[in-house]
């Protein structure tokens, strides 16, 4: 131990920190807020509620019924079914969330390869009914926008 | 009889202020903490939380008191009381103020009696632990019990230096020969700072809360209680913390003296600095282990103690 390492340990030099940390902490400006009071502002990038989008130009689902999403999801939160057309196109009949699953971990959004399904900012999905808790295309669509 | 019945209205109202102040230690309390994790704290109920201590109060009067089936139910009762009793009893020689007027009794080895009435509060604890019949509770007592008395020798050595100085163990005494001196936290500060650190562990403060370890012992004595039993404990603790905030007040921060302001302010905003030290230290430190806790009682704090009282001694004798 050196000279000013004995110093330190005689004037209780840690403890001294320690006490002008939190000190100093006082007077800082409180960053919490009042929760119900006071909305709660998410940021764009916040993993919230999912939307499904259409595409700007000619205004029909995005979703072309690949099932990645469904494949990724560590819950099983999604289902999608699909059929297929007269024309031999894939036609998305349904696709559920059921959101009381989800963990918000955002790998739907992510493997979506034309970028239908994202997470928007809602973080808080509020219902009466367990029911409905549970999201279905129509919904989703609402939720979602056109671009 | 008149005599009789100012001391009966000092009484009653040191007793209220005091209760009063100890509910609003809880809610400055709640708050200093809270700013200094840089959250507000209570809040909701009343303007800035100010009404949250007498809601508190409400609701441990209205809750259930529950007594396990095991527990002895006669200790069980009277261990609380016996808690909070003593800490209200070591009330009694405070001075408030300069003139003595508000002082219950002026007791001339004053400091000695509050010592010794505190520390009954022991009996309270243990009796508590072992009345309700629960490991915890006991764990928890008996490390009080061993952390009290270990501290309470500390402690006592502590204020050695201060008897000597002033040559008088009344507490009024203390503070009068301060007034014309310097107060006893400059040539004291050894004593100081071992009655500081031996205080925080005599009332089971963080970071010596090793009988009520949240972590370890649920709530350690007081687990089994519940309602207005346990507000006595709380109560107790929070009285205790006046207590040796007011001897430090007295013995080393020189009383009720003080510039400008009334005497009585000026005590209070010695008693209320110290209280906020007993806060910050709560929002800076974890809690010790329990082989730390006695190393640094026995082998640290007792040491210095007594090497404060051979110098103060020694100064005393020969200049």
């Amino acid at each position: 131990m050196g000279i000013k390492e004995f110093i330190g340990w005689v004037t209780l030099k840690d403890l001294r920190q320690g006490l002008g940390v939190t000190l100093k902490h006082l007077r800082r400006p409180v960053v919490t807020y009042p929760y119900p009071k006071q909305e709660f502002l998410a940021e764009e990038r916040w993993r919230g509620l999912h939307t499904l989008w259409k595409d700007e130009n000619t205004g029909l689902e995005r979703c072309i019924g690949c099932c990645l999403c469904e494949k990724i999801c560590p819950n099983w939160a999604i289902t999608i079914t699909t059929s297929h057309a007269d024309d031999g196109k894939k036609v998305v009949d349904e696709f559920i969330v059921n959101a009381g699953r989800c963990l918000y971990c955002g790998f739907c959004a992510e493997v979506c390869p034309v970028r239908a399904i994202r997470q928007s900012t809602d973080y808080a999905r509020k219902v009466h009914k367990r029911g409905d808790i549970i999201l279905n295309k129509k919904e989703l669509l609402e939720r979602g926008g056109q671009d | 009889m008149p005599a009789l019945l100012l001391l009966a209205i000092k009484v009653i109202l040191t007793v209220t202020v005091v209760l009063l102040t100890v509910a609003y230690c809880v809610y400055a309390e709640r708050k200093v903490i809270g700013h200094m994790q840089q959250r507000p704290g209570p809040q909701f109920v009343g303007w800035r939380g100010l009404l949250q201590s007498p809601a508190d109060v409400l609701k441990l009067i209205i809750k259930e008191d529950i007594v396990p089936t095991k527990a002895d139910k006669f200790i069980h009762f009277i261990a609380p009381v016996l808690c909070l009793v003593p800490a209200v009893l070591a009330l009694a020689p405070i001075p408030f103020n300069k003139s003595g007027s508000l002082l219950i009794a002026d007791i001339n080895i004053g400091v000695l009696y509050i010592l010794a009435v505190s520390e009954l509060g022991i009996f309270g604890i243990i009796l508590a632990g072992w009345g309700s019949n629960s490991k915890y509770s006991l764990m928890g007592a008996m490390r009080s019990a061993a952390q009290m008395v270990s501290y309470e020798v500390a402690l006592g050595l502590s204020l050695v230096g201060v008897f000597m100085m002033s040559g008088s163990m009344s507490m009024v005494e203390i503070s009068k020969a301060q007034s014309g001196s310097v107060w006893y936290i400059l040539p004291q500060f050894l004593g100081f700072f071992v009655y500081c650190v031996a205080a925080v562990a005599e009332t089971n403060r963080t970071p010596f809360d090793l009988p009520e370890a949240e972590t370890e012992l649920v709530a350690g004595f007081h687990v089994e209680y519940s309602g207005m039993k346990f507000a006595f404990f709380f109560l107790a603790e929070y009285t205790n913390m006046i207590v040796v905030s007011s001897i430090a007040a007295t013995c080393f921060l020189g009383g009720a003296s003080g510039w400008l302001l009334p005497p009585l302010v000026w005590y209070l905003i010695k008693v209320y600095a110290f209280l906020f030290i007993f806060f910050w230290l709560r929002a800076t430190f974890p809690r010790y282990r329990y082989d730390q806790l006695m190393e640094i009682g026995w082998k640290f704090l007792i040491p210095l103690a007594l090497a404060n009282v051979v110098i103060t001694a020694l100064i005393k004798a020969y200049i």
